[in-house]
């Protein structure tokens, strides 16, 4: 289409327009940053219905998920950081090594420059939109690239942004492989990437040849173990299933199979093609609260890799493409060397897999599962927890419930290894879009009299006195701390109070 | 060049030995911790002698300057040893409202095996700040010296096995075969130090194995010299004192100065006196300045100065058989010639003129977009934040040179082609860590999310607009920790005797 060939060419002036933007500066003050995030704020709530009205023809999400699992986010990620973008822009002092006294030294948060956002389609408005105001929390430009598989989210991203926030700072570029290419042949200075291992990987090297640093969201094979010392089954099911079956089961964070200890196997199993009978009735197709996979190959892929030895389907296994409808599943004891458990699935389906001690069950895990992005344990023994906990590396982890990293705000949410690099969400947002910048101050005329003029400078050999004293100073001067407004204060407040304690009590 | 010490075959071996290591959670206690750190101090502190006839015999580094890259390494393992216990308390968050009541913390976890790959200039700081605070963050490490360093690398070799196990911290040495077959494994962090063109190489292998890297680069360090001074001689002594440490051979050296016309006669006069004053008549025969690391480095200096290097005021003398370079100012060296282009890593500085701040900053972005190091010398502070918020740099240096990576404690790393990431102190505790995420929930006591079911189809409006409420409104509770619950009887204390003090007054 005409438009998306104008795109084309106009991406390398946009890049350069937003870098010169960046370079006046107007993105560095408080007030500026504090404007957009609370704009994007806006945007989803003012339009809210749009938004829910989108993802209904996208993903047919029901609109109680496109609330709680996309406008919420947005609007409490950009609390979390209104409320402390002032303190952590604050330079932070810090201790001033010896032989540099007198001196100050201070670390501040800089931003990059300009920041591409690739988009996912899963979550297609808050997993574009949080990066987004984590950018801009940092002072950063930012061009955001949502998802081409999600055209409405992507057609009302690219409506609305200009409308909120400032143009000049914020771009569009609505598009798919050719645009994607495009932008990552230019020069930005952070690269954000939300999405699959396959496309991570050519976003990540992308990045490298052009030494720029970025963040994977990729996703993995994420596993659930629950122990015998469970005490309440129906809770556990219930969070499962929700788990499995929220989004048509494409959240990078879902369990892809469950290894549960013997005693609580074929209840558990029960339990689970009960929870989804509770949820959406006998037929799952008919429900309104069930959503769909994002396409039609989606479904076909799904459906392939159903067709290879899945175990036995004690629930769901239907596949209709036309309708992008994966049913509910649940599959027992599926064989490690099935398809079904080579790659991450993003469908709403999980393998429920019988051990008979923890042991085995982390050694499952760890065979399994290369570093998943979450890992879930249910037990009501912290012993275990932990043990599970600390056996298996896993980007973030969660006892006794499921999927919430991404759902709290404040929570650095990364994967580890395949399943990512690199984390934001809250502070981890504004630290991860800044470069940490030194800036160490002195003075001309206040020198450390040991070392300006005399000991610093050569020559050296020539007066061996000189090098020993160097030596001895940079050996055993400490660190002085930095000197503070208010730590001055405390200090004085201190003395004062025990001056005047020690006054009235110790006649 | 030394014979490599590890065939490569044998390369996956030690690595799966490493790992081996990390996977049995031995990395993961604060005593293992502080016994790596404590044996690093210990390596440095009793083979004082080893390193400096290393250095020596490498970089021809007089001792004063080996001494204190010695002194810099201890200084580094004392700051790591500060930060260590507090680092690795998992860190409380507040409890979001909607998931009340449940625990939610951030845990630094080790990334696994991290290959450690260093550089020739400052050999010993350079690859064993990077080892100490991998470890230190409780992971494994191999160690890749340069090839350029064989002293050095040699040293490495014959004393981590003294005082590290093998399967903890394994020292490879090699050149580019052994760094490629180095790259084409699957490690769970890259550290590198060294040139912008390797530095590619390895950022493009660590993306191929999704894992993450710290690239320390370098770049053409600008020094802006301002109007407003309060000392052209201190000034002029900062910068002779960096151009020529090492030989140069410092990755936020400084490269080229622009300085106001008003004190640009007088600057470059100052630079050249005090340079005589530190290396005499002939820098050549003076036993305080040290060499080049290879001939190489000599003759790529050579060639860049033979096209248009502007006046010569001093030096200029290069004899490569000796790989010496002596310590030379330029005045007024076109800003497209050879020299300005790439960074030397040699004692050769230029001193431009400018006329006004503005243009200072404009010709820096010009010459090196984002340099490793910003020096500048003003003594109004409006005059140093307009250059600091005018262009980027990895660190910033007001009124000396260089003094980012001689402390322990500031992040040192760089930005866009003069690297990625950053180190030192508490930062390298942060930058070898993952920060995990651990939610506890509670199976008996359900969430405001969970039971009444607002989180479960089938959804109604009413169970929407509920949600959205206590979405919007539910407080975020803080974490009840003791540390929490002291301070708060703490401040409750203070403050009541500070009342009554007050009161009583």
């Amino acid at each position: 289409p005409l438009c998306s060939l104008l795109t084309m060419a106009d991406i390398p002036k946009m890049v350069s327009d937003l870098r010169r933007t960046f370079d006046t500066g107007v993105t560095r003050p408080y007030k500026w940053r504090y404007n957009q995030i609370k704009a994007v704020s806006r945007m989803v709530t003012e339009h809210e219905e749009e938004w829910v009205a989108a993802l209904a023809v996208d993903l047919q999400k029901p609109a109680c998920e496109a609330i709680m699992g996309e406008v919420c986010n947005v609007t409490a990620a950009a609390g979390i950081l209104l409320k402390n973008l002032k303190s952590w822009m604050q330079h932070e002092a810090v201790s001033c090594f010896g032989l540099l006294v007198p001196a100050s030294c201070e670390i501040r948060h800089e931003p990059y420059g300009v920041v591409l956002v690739i988009g996912p389609y899963n979550y297609p408005v808050q997993l574009t939109l949080k990066p987004l105001v984590g950018a801009l929390s940092a002072g950063n430009c930012v061009l955001v690239k949502p998802s081409e598989m999600t055209p409405q989210t992507s057609k009302l991203l690219a409506r609305l942004i200009p409308q909120y926030l400032d143009k000049e700072c914020i771009k569009v570029v609505e598009g798919g492989v050719p645009e994607t290419q495009a932008l990552l042949a230019q020069p930005f200075d952070f690269f954000f990437f939300t999405g699959s291992h396959r496309v991570g990987k050519i976003v990540a090297v992308a990045a490298a040849e052009k030494l720029k640093p970025y963040v994977l969201e990729l996703g993995g094979k994420n596993a659930a173990i629950v122990d015998e010392s469970v005490e309440s089954l129906n809770v556990v099911a219930k969070r499962l299933a929700w788990a499995l079956s929220y989004n048509c089961g494409q959240s990078c964070v879902k369990p892809d199979y469950v290894v549960v200890l013997r005693k609580n196997s074929d209840k558990l199993k029960q339990k689970l093609v009960k929870c989804f009978n509770d949820f959406f009735g006998d037929k799952p197709i008919d429900s309104p609260d069930f959503a769909r996979q994002i396409n039609k190959n989606a479904c076909l892929r799904i459906q392939k890799l159903l067709s290879d030895n899945p175990g036995e389907v004690l629930c769901g296994g239907e596949v209709v493409p036309e309708d992008r409808y994966v049913a509910p599943t649940i599959l027992s004891e599926t064989p490690k060397t099935s398809a079904i458990m080579q790659e991450e699935i993003f469908g709403p389906i999980c393998s429920v897999i019988t051990v008979d001690t923890i042991d085995e069950a982390i050694a499952y895990v760890n065979e399994m599962s290369d570093k998943p992005l979450a890992f879930y344990v249910f037990s009501s023994r912290s012993a275990v927890i932990e043990k599970c906990f600390s056996k298996v590396q896993s980007g973030g982890a969660i006892s006794n419930d499921v999927l919430m990293a991404p759902v709290v705000p404040n929570m650095p949410f990364g994967g580890l290894g395949s399943s990512g690099d690199g984390f934001y969400q809250g502070r981890y947002s504004f630290e991860t879009f800044s470069h940490k910048r030194s800036v160490v101050r002195k003075h001309m005329s206040f020198d450390n009299p040991a070392c300006d003029p005399v000991v610093r400078y050569p020559p050296f050999v020539s007066s061996p006195l000189k090098q020993k004293v160097f030596r001895f100073l940079a050996d055993n001067l400490p660190l002085f701390p930095p000197i503070t407004m208010s730590g001055t204060l405390y200090v004085l407040f201190v003395i004062f109070l025990i001056w005047h304690l020690l006054q009235v009590y110790w006649k | 060049m030394s014979e490599p010490s590890v065939p490569i075959q044998q390369f996956p071996g030690h690595v799966s030995k490493l790992r081996d290591t990390f996977d049995s959670g031995v990395t993961r206690s604060y005593e293992w911790r502080v016994k790596q750190i404590k044996a690093m101090k210990q390596m440095m502190v009793e083979n004082e002698d080893l390193w400096l006839s290393s250095q020596a015999a490498d970089l021809g580094k007089p001792s004063v300057q080996a001494g204190l890259d010695i002194s810099n390494v201890i200084a580094a393992c004392d700051e790591l040893l500060n930060h260590l216990k507090s680092f690795m308390k998992a860190e409380m968050l507040p409890t979001y409202g909607l998931l009340a009541p449940s625990r939610m913390e951030v845990r630094r976890e080790p990334f696994g095996v991290v290959l450690v790959i260093g550089p020739y200039n400052y050999p010993i700081i350079l690859c064993l700040k990077p080892i100490i605070g991998a470890l230190a963050a409780g992971n494994t490490c191999m160690l890749k010296p340069s090839e350029m360093t064989p002293e050095t690398s040699k040293t490495f070799s014959t004393l981590f096995p003294k005082f590290f196990d093998s399967s903890v911290v394994k020292v490879i040495e090699g050149g580019i075969p052994e760094t490629t077959a180095l790259l084409a494994t699957p490690f769970d962090f890259f550290f590198f130090t060294g040139s912008t063109r390797v530095g590619r190489i390895v950022a493009e292998a660590a993306a191929k194995h999704i894992k993450p890297c710290v690239l320390e680069l370098g770049g053409k360090n600008p020094v802006i010299v301002d109007e407003h001074l309060q000392s052209i001689d201190v000034a002029a002594r900062r910068i002779a004192w960096g151009q020529t440490w090492n030989c140069g051979q410092t990755c936020v050296a400084p490269g080229y100065v622009l300085v106001m016309r008003k004190h640009a006669e007088e600057l470059k006069r100052k630079v050249v006196h005090y340079l005589k004053e530190f290396y005499g008549e002939d820098p050549e025969k003076s036993k305080d300045f040290s060499r080049q690391a290879s001939e190489n480095g000599c003759l790529r200096v050579q060639k860049l100065l033979s096209d248009r290097p502007g006046e010569i005021l001093c030096g200029g003398k290069i004899v490569p058989q000796s790989r010496y370079i002596a310590p030379t100012v330029l005045s007024e060296t076109p800003l497209d010639s050879e020299i300005m282009g790439e960074e030397l890593f040699a004692p050769v500085l230029s001193i431009n003129t400018v006329d006004s701040i503005d243009e200072a900053i404009k010709i820096a972005k010009q010459v090196c977009d984002k340099p490793l190091n910003l020096m500048i010398f003003s003594s109004n502070t409006a005059t140093a934040e307009k250059c600091i918020l005018g262009m980027q740099s990895g660190g910033v240096c007001v009124n000396d040179v260089m003094a980012i990576p001689t402390t322990p404690n500031c992040a040192f790393g760089g930005i866009g082609n003069s690297g990625m990431g950053s180190y030192q102190g508490k930062y390298s505790l942060d930058t070898f860590s993952h920060k995990r995420t651990i939610v506890s929930s509670q199976l008996n006591y359900n969430t405001a999310l969970t039971d009444p079911p607002l989180r479960y189809a089938p959804f109604t409006e009413s169970k929407a607009k509920m949600f959205l409420w206590a979405a919007d409104n539910l407080p975020n509770i803080p974490p009840i920790t003791w540390a929490g619950i002291m301070k708060v009887v703490a401040a409750t204390a203070l403050l009541s005797a500070g009342v009554k003090v007050l009161a009583g007054l």
